[in-house]
């Protein structure tokens, strides 16, 4: 189904497309208006990026595809963007990482039957001075440790 | 202009010329896959690399702009290092099955690891695959093959504008491919088979057909539109297997149309005139000579005959009809046009002609512009009102059915005849059929839209006893 933007996310686009002078810069934040609109990003939704970028849709994908960032349609409720790049790794990020695909039982880019978490492996976060790093949704979780994740992912309803 | 030197040799310059583009320009070649005349510059792969004189590091010669008394060199020991380091990398997840590509023998990545590679593999873990996919009707694509220098992605992104394809994922996981539901299907789209530099991108109409090494290579001229683009012919064991564009900055630069690309099969059609016949007014048809077609067609040429010649007669065949309709006195003479198409425009000025025929321009040369545009009504006319005794038909047009109306018309004339490369309704009814040879099947001439006088070569042999047009009428 063809995908558009409600009228507040329009407001939203037209202001940023002031802001940015090229169309391949003004397609990361058009696609975090996607992303909050639609709670994750599917085909349609970028391929409406695409029209109101003026952009070809491998274009959006080839971008879309390219960052780890982005939330995919058909996230869990809370989405787990596990760092794994060096300084985190150094910290135990693999260890946090492990441990919560055994604790959900499912692995990275998947979903837990429930609908409720998602898991991810992503790239830098940019917090390596309280690394290893978990964002969920939009919040940082620092200087973790399994028992400490344990504690925060009880607290999630 | 610039002065510099590269491998000793003095070259000069515009500034702003890439020293890649300075040292292919003067035939110093550089090895490169990214790089493309036609299109920008991506700086991606990484071989071109060069050694600049008081450069801390070599340099990529793509992105490294000429300047006043540089010294390049393009070759010694520490550049073959590292081109070799980076066809290490190239190679990691290549499957290295030249044996089953099509793109064997032409492939540059073969080419460079022939000249630089290394002879073992160092890589002793899994290799990264991916499936084969169709990305669009001509192309399919074999990603494990890919080096990812995206010349496809910007030729759809500059030249066809279209862009269908980008490179998806990140890292190790990088893949060209297309949009979902979004195939690469635009006018030009086999073009990113040729400037593929490896076996990634492959032509599903030449997929498996002959190894390149069997074939022979000739230069003709594409026939499907005014433009004429210069083509390469791939020819296997008489047949033509392929054909792709020749560079020609005047007229197509490096592209040719799809539509053009594929044109070869009306050549090895099945309904091919293959022998001269003869139709009696009962309607028993009889094989005949070359020798006795012409000698009946000397006795029913007259003043009262009316000819049609169609746009897709090379240059020798419409000068030798002129010399015959000449000599007999013929003044009812018209032109059969294919009908016009819709003019397409690229970017880098690249284009098809409106015009579906390769020489119109070759035949209102000859004939003059009086005849182009009304002679066909003309004669219509005359045929219609049984002021034409004899019709003379001269066809060949690739592609085409003939309009209902010169067939219905053709009916109600004393003696019919049809020179053409395929058989017709047309033929079906004339009195004698010449069969007559393609543009693959002889040497000729087209003048396209530009008024360029382009020769093209005899690819093959002709269909049976087909004759080139100019042979069939300097005997008459």
């Amino acid at each position: 189904m063809p995908k558009t933007f409600n009228a507040k996310t329009m407001e939203k686009f037209q202001a940023l497309s002031q802001r940015y002078p090229t169309k391949d810069a003004l397609l990361l934040p058009v696609l975090r208006l996607a992303e909050e609109e639609f709670n994750g990003i599917d085909d349609d939704a970028m391929e409406l990026v695409a029209g109101l970028v003026g952009v070809p849709p491998a274009k959006v994908m080839s971008v879309f595809t390219f960052y780890t960032h982005y939330r995919r349609a058909g996230s869990g409720k809370y989405l787990l963007q596990v760092c794994s790049t060096l300084p985190c790794a150094l910290r135990g990020s693999q260890e946090i990482f492990e441990h919560l695909k055994k604790k959900l039982g499912i692995d990275s880019e998947e979903t837990t039957k429930d609908g409720k978490f998602t898991l991810k492996k992503v790239e830098c976060l940019g917090s390596c001075g309280t690394s290893p790093v978990v964002q969920i949704n939009e919040d940082y979780y620092e200087n973790l440790t399994t028992e400490k994740l344990d504690e925060i992912l009880n607290k999630l309803q | 202009m610039v002065k510099l030197r590269i491998n000793n040799k003095e070259i000069i310059a515009e500034p702003g010329t890439s020293v890649m583009k300075a040292a292919l320009d003067n035939g110093i070649f550089i090895p490169h896959f990214c790089y493309h005349p036609a299109l920008s510059i991506s700086g991606n792969c990484r071989i071109c690399v060069v050694s600049v004189k008081n450069m801390p590091k070599p340099v990529t010669s793509c992105t490294t702009a000429v300047a006043e008394g540089m010294e390049v060199e393009t070759e010694n020991k520490d550049i073959a290092a590292i081109r070799k380091s980076v066809l290490e990398f190239f190679l990691i997840n290549h499957p290295i099955d030249c044996p089953v590509c099509d793109q064997a023998g032409e492939c540059t990545l073969q080419d460079f690891t022939y000249l630089y590679g290394s002879d073992h593999s160092r890589f002793s873990e899994e290799k990264r695959t991916w499936h084969t996919k169709d990305v669009g009707p001509l192309v399919k694509l074999w990603a494990n093959r890919c080096v990812l220098c995206a010349r496809c992605v910007r030729f759809l992104n500059e030249i066809t504008k279209t862009g269908e394809l980008g490179i998806m994922n990140r890292g190790d996981r990088n893949v060209i491919d297309t949009f979902p539901g979004m195939p690469v299907d635009n006018p030009l789209s086999g073009n990113i088979v040729d400037i593929c530099p490896v076996g990634a991108l492959i032509s599903k109409d030449f997929l498996y057909q002959a190894r390149v090494w069997f074939m022979d290579f000739k230069q003709s001229v594409c026939p499907m539109c005014a433009t004429g683009c210069n083509i390469t012919a791939g020819v296997y064991q008489g047949k033509i297997k392929r054909f792709a564009p020749t560079k020609n900055l005047k007229v197509n630069q490096y592209w040719m149309c799809d539509y053009g690309r594929l044109s070869y099969k009306f050549v090895h059609s099945d309904n091919r005139l293959t022998a001269f016949l003869t139709r009696s007014q009962a309607g028993s048809v009889t094989k005949t000579t070359l020798q006795e077609s012409v000698n009946i067609l000397k006795n029913s040429l007259s003043g009262d005959t009316a000819v049609l010649a169609s746009a897709y007669m090379d240059n020798e065949g419409l000068t030798a009809l002129k010399t015959v309709t000449d000599k007999y006195g013929i003044k009812n003479i018209g032109c059969l046009l294919k009908p016009d198409g819709k003019a397409q425009a690229f970017g880098g000025g690249f284009k098809i002609s409106h015009d579906n025929n390769p020489n119109r321009k070759g035949f209102e040369n000859v004939f003059g512009k009086a005849v182009l545009d009304n002679g066909y009504r003309q004669v219509i006319d005359a045929v219609k009102t049984g002021k034409a005794g004899t019709l003379y038909v001269i066809n060949g047009i690739l592609d085409y059915a003939l309009p209902q109306e010169l067939i219905d018309a053709a009916g109600k004339v004393k003696f019919l005849v049809v020179q053409d490369t395929h058989s017709s309704a047309l033929t079906e009814k004339a009195h004698l059929v010449l069969p007559s040879c393609t543009y693959a099947e002889k040497n000729g001439a087209f003048t396209n839209e530009q008024g360029m006088e382009q020769k093209f070569n005899r690819l093959i042999d002709p269909a049976g006893a087909a004759e080139p047009d100019n042979i069939i009428l300097n005997q008459l």
